[in-house]
């Protein structure tokens, strides 16, 4: 009787461990890519850790899901593309600059929120459109930035200008602007003419803004 | 812009079908780079015009997977691609004596 009880529990009871051990370890074994991939975003600035992550870990999404599902398979294919951004990442941050700078500001609203453990507050961005793509210059919600009617007449210049094939350079070394309350964040705006300027400086460049 | 082997595999995917969508990953697959090569080149050219990404609007809940960022090709991009595939295959060509290697055929198409 205690011999068939064994052997019953033998027959039934190993094959559910086995399978409860394998996708244990398979769960684990997922985690080496996505944990390589939060370093790889740790190696990022912190304003473009978000945008990039966030597509990074959804071509990660795709290789551990996708039709090449098998564990080791999608624990290489996983940890290949993680470990190439891990040596990647600050290439990438520098090669894209503030073309993408977009976050956290929605892409589909001039205004956002965002949220702190403590308290939400607004902040409001105003959309520069550059090569086809908005630029996002943030309007501080507290204290002075620059005055957004100057610093959007000289963009605007700079921008025809370029479209013209006019460098804009030597205005923009010189424009200076006042600072007013709720005006745009001034990094931001001249990281934005710094990228403008290297615009001016490329020749046969005809960007379409 | 210099464009080396890695960066025309990349802008051949985009020129066989100008109006077309890609993300990462299919572009891994398609063009054999490792990510580590992809998404600099990828970045490169955003920077530059040739390429405009945006992200798929999709319901990530719906779908039961995150929304892709997809590239396209400019129109600029597409100027600018051809005639940089011209010079280096010339470049190639010459410096090979007509012979070229790996992804590039004989008569100067790209595979």
């Amino acid at each position: 009787m205690i011999a068939a009880f064994i052997v019953i529990g033998t027959v039934v009871l190993v094959p559910v461990v086995v399978g409860l051990i394998s996708k244990e370890v398979e769960g684990w074994l997922d985690l080496a890519p996505i944990g390589l991939l939060r370093l790889a975003r740790r190696r990022l600035p912190a304003d473009q850790r978000d945008v990039l992550y966030e597509e990074w870990a959804a071509e990660l999404h795709e290789a551990l899901h996708g039709t090449e599902s098998r564990p080791l398979t999608r624990l290489w294919l996983g940890i290949r593309y993680s470990a190439g951004l891990l040596r990647a990442a600050p290439k990438v941050a520098r090669e894209i600059g503030t073309v993408r700078n977009e976050y956290p500001i929605s892409a589909s609203s001039t205004r956002t929120q965002t949220r702190t453990s403590t308290r939400t507050f607004t902040l409001a961005v105003s959309p520069v459109h550059f090569q086809g793509r908005r630029v996002l210059l943030e309007l501080r919600r507290f204290g002075s930035g620059y005055d957004p009617d100057q610093v959007n007449a000289v963009l605007w210049k700079a921008a025809n200008d370029l479209r013209d094939g006019v460098d804009p350079s030597e205005y923009l070394d010189a424009a200076r602007f006042s600072l007013v309350p709720g005006g745009y964040y001034e990094d931001q705006v001249d990281a934005f003419i710094r990228m403008l300027k290297a615009e001016g400086r490329r020749t046969g460049v005809n960007p379409e803004l | 812009m210099q464009v080396t082997i890695p960066v025309l595999r990349v802008l051949n995917v985009f020129l066989e079908q100008p109006d077309g969508h890609h993300y990462g990953l299919e572009l891994m697959k398609s063009t054999g780079l490792q990510s580590g090569s992809l998404y600099p080149i990828l970045a490169r050219l955003e920077r530059m015009g040739w390429l405009v990404s945006s992200k798929e609007e999709i319901d990530p809940r719906a779908e039961k997977r995150p929304a892709r960022r997809y590239y396209q090709i400019t129109g600029e991009g597409v100027r600018n691609a051809r005639l940089a595939k011209a010079e280096l295959m010339a470049q190639l060509r010459q410096s090979t004596g007509g012979f070229l290697p790996g992804v590039l055929r004989p008569e100067g198409q790209v595979s």
